[in-house]
């Protein structure tokens, strides 16, 4: 067992001691795993899991195919792992035999239909906030994972601005980046782009389209380091920077550190965001901060990439030390397109902790 | 997440060929007495949704409905910023941007009274109770059993498509090792998938048996391990919605042409001098999943045959694309 994992389970012990829980029941998949990774260390490769895990640390983790379950006896020899043709049903069952016991389950959005719906798990409550505390605030040890996966991140991105030349096509961009991270050894990485001028207004997964003279061209790497993402995002030219794509970068820029200025334990989410988003309404560009531009203003990263909380000013989450998270007012706009900057940082008592060595600037190259 | 190639090429997927398998599963939901049928998607649960529409999720989830009349409709949890590039990788109707996927689908569906769901029992409890509390007249059944009534035979696109597939994992092993020997599993990873990443490919997996002396469980590497003197390798590679998968074992005289050309009598349980008793599991893409184990493949269907064999002591993993067609299992490639 990795002495991250170890760390976790102490942690979730006592989380469950403490609220008087007998065993937990969690869920994952290839997408989202990371209640149940927390839990059992088992990031599910193609599939779904569930997982039982009690309260004296006995571990059963349930898995369909006969390939998933010999991957689990190896890389989690401390669970008992059991195969099983239907899953929902299996799990049923096993909650059916735990009588009276408290059973909690987690993440309550994903929980498949078949276990909520049967009687079996009526008695099962939502232990999802239970689990979400746990995420929230980091280990020493999960923090320097998140320290590790930055530094990939960071090298990452010098591999994307050397692969980014005119009349190469964005997936192919992507092709050296993923490269690279498999040569690290990572083997997960999240990761949206976009190309082009003032037409482009948002990211997306890589497409045709080829890399020319003049290009904006955003990315967001998030590599995963032992299951814990670090992303980092950056605006490159291809080519001289214009006068106008300087300027707009510049609010990016303030923005970032507007919110970050802020971050210490204590602040909340909607205070980071409202920062970064009177930057933007300063110079007259607040519509850009709103959702038909913007997704979030930076989010929670851990064991998933997009770990609450959102930064957005309606969210109140209270920001803990040890807290993981990204400041990203990523938007559109109106005059040079979609631009985007932002970098992995841990909350500390009194401040934070960048883990990225990258510039905050608008990176360019070559044309 | 997905983060090869997507794009949607319509002369190699022509919107005919997704329209005819929306109309044939349209036809098996109506002769069911369904009024729609819902599919559930992820990017660990793709599947059933790109076969009918091309789309492949990086990201996040959605359902797709498939009413009684007119185009599929995607509900999506993505911002209505990536409706523009859904609608530009796949052929469907209108795609619905909202985080309340429940909710804003009770209100689609109101006035259904029987409907249909893929894997009903996988839905998950943020989209399945709003759903359910917002249509309190109408039946939710489980579909799973009509939807794999209507999956195979796999149509002649897919067949072009998987052999696609197929082809490009082979050259990328092959050429993996054309000028390099590899100690270490993450260069060998990157030699591989770099390629076919280049090729564009939509995604690729690459696994180990990293030391086939110790354990011949297949597995990502999280880090970077040593090969032992016997090792086996397998590409699960995925282009325009369709995987396969390519497996080898590497460090001994390589088997796996031999046992490709001996794959039906293998699979026929016939006895194969040399091979002794293989353990034999076959995939293929039956409802959500890319490939899910199968006791025997639908007629006509693509999919992998996973083999483990002892020969002269030693164990041998192989893995090989395979068409069910007129009763026999052969190699796709």
């Amino acid at each position: 067992m990795t002495p991250v994992h170890q760390e976790r389970r102490r942690r979730l012990m006592a989380a469950m001691a403490e609220a008087g829980c007998d065993a937990v029941l969690v869920y994952g998949n290839a997408w989202q795993c990371d209640y149940l990774r927390y839990v059992t260390d088992f990031p599910p490769v193609e599939g779904e899991a569930l997982a039982l895990f009690f309260s004296d640390g006995e571990t059963r983790l349930f898995v369909e195919s006969a390939a998933d379950a010999a991957r689990a006896r190896v890389e989690t020899p401390y669970a008992d792992i059991v195969q099983c043709d239907d899953l929902t049903e299996t799990v049923c069952t096993e909650i059916g035999r735990l009588g009276n016991r408290k059973v909690a389950s987690a993440p309550a959005t994903l929980m498949p239909y078949g276990i909520i719906r049967s009687d079996a798990a009526k008695d099962v409550e939502d232990g999802t906030s239970l689990i979400d505390r746990l995420l929230l605030v980091k280990s020493p040890i999960e923090i320097e994972a998140v320290r590790r996966a930055a530094v990939i991140a960071d090298r990452g991105y010098e591999v994307f601005m050397d692969a980014c030349r005119v009349g190469r096509a964005e997936y192919e961009l992507i092709a050296d980046i993923e490269t690279y991270f498999r040569e690290a050894g990572c083997p997960e990485n999240f990761m949206i782009l976009g190309s082009g001028g003032v037409e482009v207004r948002g990211m997306h997964p890589p497409g045709e389209r080829r890399i020319q003279a003049g290009d904006l061209v955003t990315t967001e790497l998030t590599p995963a380091v032992d299951g814990y993402y670090a992303q980092v995002c950056r605006t490159l030219v291809v080519g001289e920077p214009s006068r106008a794509q300087l300027d707009a970068f510049d609010v990016y820029i303030e923005a970032v550190e507007a919110g970050s200025a802020l971050l210490k334990a204590g602040v909340t989410a909607g205070e980071i965001a409202k920062a970064e988003n009177d930057v933007f309404r300063k110079y007259d560009l607040g519509i850009y901060c709103t959702s038909e531009y913007t997704r979030v203003r930076g989010h929670g990263v851990g064991l998933f990439v997009d770990n609450p909380p959102h930064i957005l000013e309606d969210v109140d989450t209270v920001l803990p030390a040890g807290a993981t998270l990204i400041v990203h007012p990523n938007t559109y706009h109106p005059e040079v397109g979609y631009m985007v900057l932002g970098e992995a940082t841990a909350v500390t008592e009194d401040g934070y902790e960048t883990f990225s060595t990258l510039p905050r600037k608008l990176l360019s190259v070559a044309a | 997440m997905r983060r090869g190639l997507l794009a949607w090429d319509a002369g190699e997927v022509p919107a005919a060929v997704l329209d005819a398998r929306v109309e044939k599963t349209r036809a098996a939901m109506i002769a069911t007495g369904f009024d729609a049928l819902l599919l559930y998607n992820n990017f660990p649960r793709p599947a059933a949704v790109s076969w009918l529409t091309h789309f492949v999720p990086y990201w996040s989830q959605g359902v797709l409905v498939l009413p009684a009349v007119g185009a599929p409709e995607y509900f999506v949890s993505l911002s209505k910023r990536v409706a523009g590039w859904i609608a530009e990788t796949s052929h469907m109707g209108e795609i619905v941007s909202t985080p309340r996927l429940g909710a804003d689908l009770a209100k689609r569906l109101g006035g259904a009274t029987k409907i249909g769901v893929l894997e009903l029992n996988r839905l998950p409890g943020g989209i399945a109770q709003p759903l359910i509390a917002g249509l309190p007249a109408a039946a939710l059944d489980d579909a799973t059993d009509l939807f794999r009534a209507v999956r195979h035979p796999a149509d002649d696109t897919e067949v072009a498509i998987s052999r696609k597939a197929a082809t490009l994992a082979r050259d990328c092993l092959d050429g993996a090792f054309e000028n390099a020997d590899y100690r270490q599993t993450a260069a060998l990873t990157a030699a591989i998938e770099g390629p076919a990443r280049l090729a564009g490919a939509e995604e690729v997996i690459v696994e180990f048996a990293p030391d086939l002396a110790g354990d011949t469980a297949l597995r990502r590497i999280d880090g970077d391990i040593a090969l032992g003197d016997r090792y086996a390798v397998r590409v699960s590679l995925a282009c325009k919605g369709h995987w396969i998968r390519l497996g080898r074992t590497y460090g001994a005289e390589r088997l796996d042409d031999w046992i490709a050309g001996s794959l039906s009598p293998i699979l026929d349980g016939e006895s194969v001098p040399g091979l002794g008793s293989p353990a034999v599991t076959l995939e293929a893409c039956m409802g959500s999943a890319p490939l899910t184990a199968v006791t025997e493949l639908p007629a006509g269907a693509v999919g992998t045959a996973n083999l483990a064999l002892s020969v002269g002591g030693d164990v041998h993993l192989v893995s090989i694309p395979v068409l069910s067609e007129d009763g026999t299992v052969s190699p796709l490639i």
